[in-house]
């Protein structure tokens, strides 16, 4: 199977899931660095004794089993319990079964991902770098901007794809919150999934082969250009 | 840890040195006093300002450790031009005390040129070495315009000859910028070249302090570990280990000499002297210099010698004559100022000095 055959062969409502899979995963990576920015920041400059427990609370996602997550999520936010009914009102609609309901729970899901590079940059950073700025006698916004930024890049790329890829690869929380409607919460994964419980395996395999490229691309890219030439010595 | 200072600058442009030995405190009141040591309760009173926030930039004092911190994503020269305020897009951040941009621009052109640091611009701080990256610091501390700079054992990887330079070249910018200097070193021969004031501080508290030449011989005097004279060649350690071992007369541990030419020297042979210490700037041969000069690296004669390979000679006066068990240590005067001079038991006998007596000092090195 060549590649021109495998973008051929794929029907609408695996485009559908495609189309679905990357704007999950591109709202997620959006949504993610615009919280966990100023959040890394804070706890990366934060020492008091409430850091062990930030810092369980955002790994937990990378230990448990997404069964327990989206288990917790759909009882949260479920229509009889206050979060639900907020989530009705703003949302305008249920949070099972809607797409913003897997976009939180994929934010959920991915946060240690992008959270942990930005942490370890920042702390890293708030150290010597950013001491230096301050008796420099640099204002916050002009070292945020023009030190810790900049030295921050590699890891809030590193965050972003990260992120992005591990969102491709999600399957129980989206399964448990989404279900598997097309086009509106059947992302690629599911559908491989539903390719596979009906026997359907070519494709199936179009799909796996997809995830695959997908994933082993943007892995690839970053570790091959994500290292700023100012890190690379003579030598 | 608390740790209380109080500085009280009596001069608009003072340079003030600490001593210590490792873990006396020097350090950690060091960067207390820079504001950047959380929990530590300092005072500092500058140009009649008193402050004690922390991690504030408005302190008027900028920090410069021995490791040297510079932002490795810039480029020296980007790396200046952040802190000057002027970024690599044009922008500049306001500055209660900011000066024109044209003094800047000069300021920055003068000190690059001084620190030699012109071919390192376009490098990132990643290629360059210990002692290149604590040039840029310090003078990356200097554009940032602000009066006071605290240093930390700031040139500790430079080698002594260079380290002289970079002190040289410090004192004469600070004395055309106005800017106060506290430095700490565990080298008392650093601080006493450059220091007007001492402060002998160990176990976190203030032990002396008082101006550089009264200081300076109590200093010398309390000092039985040789490890605090580690510039000097390895033969010369050796001898102060040695020395050490029997009966320590501190004074002679170094010969400590403020040039100030005067009219006692004709003008071919100071013209000899600057070049035997390797300033082969004329410019920096106007400006007021500063030597360390190892007792043992001066010899005495009672005429001017001619047929000599040593040519740097001075005529100077016997003040003291201190007898050790090996050798002679003669304090001689010269222009008002006092140099040591280490000869052999032979050779006194053989000179016969006396005080008073009119000699010729001969320095073997210089810088």
């Amino acid at each position: 199977m060549t590649d021109l055959s495998l973008f051929t062969a794929l029907s609408l409502q695996d485009w559908q899931a495609i189309r679905l899979t990357l704007s999950l995963a591109f709202y997620t990576v959006i949504i993610l660095l615009v919280i966990g920015l100023p959040l890394a920041w804070i706890i990366a400059n934060y020492q008091g004794a409430l850091r062990p427990v930030i810092e369980t609370i955002i790994a937990l996602p990378l230990v448990l089993p997404p069964t327990v997550l989206g288990f917790y999520l759909i009882t949260a936010f479920s229509p009889d319990t206050w979060l639900g009914q907020l989530w009705i009102e703003i949302v305008g609609g249920q949070f099972v079964f809607s797409f913003t309901g897997i976009l939180v729970g994929s934010i959920i899901y991915s946060l240690p991902f992008v959270m942990q590079p930005l942490i370890a940059a920042f702390s890293s950073i708030s150290k010597g770098p950013q001491l230096s700025a301050i008796t420099l006698g640099m204002p916050f916004y002009y070292r945020f901007w023009y030190v810790v930024l900049p030295m921050a890049k590699p890891s809030i790329i590193t965050a972003s794809t990260l992120g992005f890829a591990h969102t491709l690869g999600e399957f129980g929380l989206l399964l448990m919150i989404g279900g598997n409607i097309p086009g509106s919460t059947q992302v690629v994964s599911i559908a491989l999934f539903n390719y596979v419980e009906t026997l359907e395996y070519d494709a199936a395999h179009r799909l796996a082969l997809l995830l695959m490229m997908f994933s082993f691309i943007s892995l690839f890219l970053l570790y091959k250009f994500n290292r700023p030439k100012y890190l690379l010595t003579d030598e | 840890m608390h740790a209380q200072c109080e500085f009280k600058s009596a001069s608009p442009c003072f340079k003030i040195g600490i001593f210590g030995a490792s873990g006396s405190g020097k350090t950690t009141l060091m960067q207390s006093v820079a504001g950047l040591k959380k929990a530590a309760d300092y005072h500092l009173y500058f140009e009649n300002q008193h402050y004690n926030s922390f991690a504030d930039i408005k302190h008027p004092g900028v920090y410069v450790g021995a490791d040297a911190p510079l932002f490795e994503h810039l480029s020296v020269l980007q790396n200046l031009e952040l802190a000057q305020g002027k970024t690599y897009s044009g922008s500049r951040f306001k500055r209660s005390n900011k000066s024109s941009g044209l003094d800047r621009e000069s300021m920055l052109r003068q000190i690059i040129e001084r620190f030699e640091i012109a071919q390192l611009l376009e490098q990132y701080p990643k290629s360059l070495s210990g002692g290149e990256k604590q040039r840029v610091a310090l003078a990356r501390a200097l554009v940032c315009g602000k009066k006071l700079l605290l240093l930390d054992e700031a040139l500790s990887a430079l080698d002594w000859p260079r380290r002289m330079h970079m002190l040289n070249q410090l004192a004469h910018l600070c004395a055309q910028h106005s800017i106060s200097v506290i430095m700490i070193s565990h080298s008392l021969q650093e601080l006493a070249i450059f220091c007007s004031h001492l402060m002998h501080i160990d176990k976190a508290k203030l032990i002396d302090a008082g101006e550089t030449e009264h200081m300076l011989p109590k200093l010398l005097a309390g000092q039985t570990d040789s490890s605090h004279f580690d510039e000097p060649s390895i033969a010369h350690q050796h001898w102060w280990t040695a020395l050490d071992v029997h009966s320590p007369i501190p004074q002679t541990k170094e010969a400590l000499i403020q040039w100030e030419i005067t009219g006692t020297i004709n003008e071919g042979e100071r013209r000899l002297i600057y070049e035997k210490a390797s300033l082969s700037n004329t410019e920096q041969a106007s400006n007021r210099k500063k030597f360390v000069i190892e007792a043992s690296d001066v010899s005495i004669a009672k005429s001017p010698l001619s047929d000599t390979s040593f040519i740097n000679q001075i005529p100077a006066e016997v003040l003291v004559i201190n007898q050790l068990s090996d050798a002679v240590i003669i304090e001689a005067g010269l222009s008002g100022q006092r140099v040591f001079s280490r000869i052999s038991n032979a050779s006194m006998q053989r000179l016969n000095l006396r005080v008073k007596d009119k000699i010729w000092l001969i320095f073997k090195a210089l810088g």
